[in-house]
């Protein structure tokens, strides 16, 4: 593996493919890393474009620490590992999950360096997200929630479950990640309406973040929804092929 | 079962060698600590025998890219192949997708 130390950490980071854009992929939490990125839409854009996969501080084969996990370390991380590979122009950023979030976090503070967005059901702060973000960290507590790919985890083979878990147990409990981010800020519409790159947003009908994709649709400029039928919030591994036409397709569109 | 699991003849003694090194590959991600008490062959799956995370099965595929080169083109056998036989993926189907590219 590709180890990079930013910001004095230890970051698993992937760089392969080549073409005109560079491609950064950002994974969910707790329990998500850098391979469901990998293992579904990460390869075919490669094909035609550099793309740049890392595990999240603290998750996958990137180091844990006790802190740092507000939205803020993971923007100043993710600019820490493209300063530290050398990559100058705009990126385009795919999130999912609170990888959107990052992804935001990322364009808002760093414009400049941002050529597009792609959202696979992104959370962001609203008002009250605290509580939803909250809760469903706790389901993930509990050894339930949307696991990168769930089918690896239903053999529960020894060694995998106690590893995986082991470390998603200690990111919860004992770092300062939950308490990070109960206190994000909200994301303001203002902030929505300043985005100028062009925004793709994929959203399952039964998500229950759906409405995060309405409200970018309804105050983001460039913004192309999409919304999957009988999907929920695992659109990524429930329909793949899916998700990865979509992005795809964007990719063309804004390419030119 | 997907275009790209296909199972062409290959030269066997590149065959060998190449179970060889993903063999060695496979010791370096996972350590030697984890090894289990029967031999990696053609057959091993990675996920229900060698309980390989999907992370690492990232990283020993990095590995072998490293190692291959331009020879052998990762990034379109992947893309072409369903999650699930990605997920259910032998070691001999990674070997001889590697020994057919280098034949």
């Amino acid at each position: 593996m590709s180890l990079l130390t930013v910001n004095g950490i230890r970051f698993n980071v992937q760089r392969f493919g080549r073409g005109d854009k560079t491609v950064v992929f950002v994974h969910g939490l707790v329990l998500d890393n850098l391979s469901s990125w990998y293992y579904t839409v990460a390869n075919p854009v490669a094909k035609r474009a550099e793309v740049l996969l890392y595990d999240l501080r603290g998750h996958g084969l990137s180091e844990i620490t006790k802190s740092g996990y507000r939205v803020e370390d993971s923007v100043a991380d993710l600019v820490g590992i493209l300063d530290a590979l050398e990559i100058r122009r705009p990126v385009y950023l795919i999130g999912n999950s609170y990888g959107g979030l990052v992804s935001l976090a990322f364009a808002r503070d760093y414009p400049e360096r941002t050529a597009g967005l792609a959202f696979v059901e992104a959370h962001f702060a609203v008002e009250g997200w605290h509580d939803k973000m909250t809760a469903k960290l706790e389901f993930a507590g509990m050894k339930m929630n949307e696991a990168p790919v769930r089918e690896w985890l239903e053999h529960k083979s020894q060694r995998n479950h106690e590893r995986r878990f082991r470390k998603a147990d200690y990111l919860m409990w004992e770092t300062s990640l939950v308490d990070d981010l109960r206190a994000a800020p909200p994301v303001t519409e203002a902030e929505l309406r300043a985005l100028r790159v062009p925004v793709l947003a994929l959203y399952g009908e039964h998500s229950d973040v759906l409405a995060r994709g309405h409200e970018l649709q309804r105050t983001v400029r460039d913004c192309e929804l999409h919304v999957l039928a009988d999907g929920t919030h695992s659109i990524l591994m429930e329909n793949t092929a899916w998700v990865k036409e979509k992005v795809l397709a964007w990719l063309e569109r804004v390419g030119r | 079962m997907s275009a790209g699991l296909n199972t062409t003849e290959a030269d066997p003694e590149v065959v060998a060698q190449v179970l060889e090194d993903v063999r060695a590959a496979i010791i370096e991600v996972i350590g030697e600590d984890y090894l289990l008490d029967f031999p990696i062959g053609m057959e091993t799956t990675f996920d229900a025998d060698l309980q390989l995370e999907s992370v690492e099965f990232v990283a020993l595929a990095e590995r072998l890219a490293e190692r291959y080169g331009e020879k052998v083109d990762f990034i379109s056998w992947i893309a072409d192949l369903e999650l699930d036989a990605l997920i259910h993926l032998r070691v001999g189907q990674l070997v001889d997708f590697i020994a057919r590219c280098l034949s």
